[in-house]
């Protein structure tokens, strides 16, 4: 995959680019994710992810701007998932979570579900901004 | 203090999580309310707040490591990132974040100026959103003893600076004052939310005298040692941005 290309030419390219960044986005982090609850690599594995969640995008912010725009997407309709599941699941932050653990607080069931619910309803409008970029590439 | 609302079905339902959602849900309807009062094109609309509300999420969670120390590095990874039981993180390094992510998108479509100016008064308002979760949660045991007769007991047996609320009051009067100022010629391409942070990190820093957080530096906090950064960086931009109007 050629990542420094020259600027777009079609829409099509465009388009491509908007759902390669998409569909990458959840496919490769959904792998790393797996691997890493499966325990088959170390937990650093994740930091690295991260750091390298962010890297490429920036990267192909500058370089193939629509697959950046599609991996943001992803990664905020993802987010948006974790907001509206925090009634459920936060009750407090960093200094309560990294002393006595956060286990105590919210269930872990109660979070799973509100995360799925959440990832719907997040992606209700992420469908519309979506459809919007998508079709306004075409104009 | 409230942590728990109410449940459902024996499911409780946290303040804290509910206005951090409240206060997430009203910084994007204002940005969106301002975006298109300012005219803002939606093609450059999508990615600047794309990028500013997951810099923003990002930058919250990776500051926690400087403002608490690195017994909170486990909890800065990428499926943390996504874990609703450990807290957002902190408000300064999430405006950080969304500062510098919604700064890399506009570089990277190429936009003349800055219209980030329309987040300045959601950023407020939010804030004072989040904040009052934050007091009805009892976060950090809210702030330092105290005998005013405004003082709280948040389970201790001592009063104690109910330091969210000063934070919130603030913010509300900042929201207002940057809705007065928002079309003012001199607050325009920038001006407006360098303004509103460059108010926030004062009033910050002096509300951390009161509150629980680490001390890391000559006695002064993770977080204000950030509003000292943050105040010095806007202040070397005033003294050059001075500089190139007195010469152009």
């Amino acid at each position: 995959m050629n990542f420094l290309r020259p600027p777009y030419t079609t829409v099509e390219e465009k388009r491509r680019d908007l759902w390669a960044g998409v569909i990458g986005w959840f496919a490769i982090n959904a792998i790393l994710v797996v691997v890493t609850l499966a325990g088959w690599v170390p937990a650093w594995v994740g930091v690295v992810q991260l750091v390298a969640n962010i890297a490429l995008i920036v990267l192909f912010a500058f370089t193939r701007r629509y697959v950046a725009i599609g991996a943001l997407w992803a990664f905020a309709v993802a987010l948006i998932a974790t907001v509206i599941d925090a009634p459920a699941g936060t009750a407090a932050c960093f200094a309560v979570a990294s002393g006595s653990g956060c286990g105590e607080f919210g269930c872990n069931s109660a979070c799973a579900v509100g995360f799925g619910f959440g990832f719907l309803v997040g992606l209700i409008p992420g469908y519309f901004i979506l459809r919007g970029v998508h079709r306004r590439l075409g104009k | 203090m409230r942590p728990v609302l109410f449940e459902v079905d024996g499911v409780p339902v946290y303040a804290y999580g509910v206005f951090y959602l409240l206060a997430i849900l009203t910084m994007l309807t204002l940005v969106l309310y301002e975006a298109r009062r300012r005219h803002w094109p939606k093609e450059e609309l999508a990615p600047i707040l794309l990028a500013g509300f997951v810099g923003g999420i990002v930058g919250a969670r990776l500051s926690i490591v400087f403002f608490n120390g690195w017994q909170t590095a486990p909890h800065v990874t990428f499926m943390a990132l996504f874990d609703p039981r450990i807290g957002p993180g902190s408000i300064l390094g999430g405006i950080g974040g969304a500062y510098i992510g919604g700064y890399i998108a506009s570089k990277a479509i190429g936009k003349p100026g800055c219209a980030c100016d329309a987040f300045a008064p959601a950023m407020a308002l939010g804030n004072a959103i989040g904040r009052i979760g934050v007091f009805l949660g009892g976060v950090d045991g809210l702030g330092k003893p105290t005998t005013l007769p405004w003082g709280v007991q948040p389970g201790n047996n001592y009063l104690v600076h109910p330091a969210p609320l000063y934070d919130a009051a603030f913010d509300v009067a900042w929201f207002l004052l940057l809705m007065a100022l928002r079309d003012h010629p001199a607050m325009q391409n920038g001006n407006l939310l360098k303004f509103g942070l460059a108010g926030y990190a004062v009033v910050r820093f002096f509300i951390e005298f009161v509150r629980n957080n680490r001390v890391i530096f000559v006695g002064l906090t993770g977080q204000q040692l950030f509003c000292l950064v943050l105040l010095a960086g806007l202040g070397v931009w005033f003294v050059l941005h001075q500089k190139r109007l007195a010469t152009a």
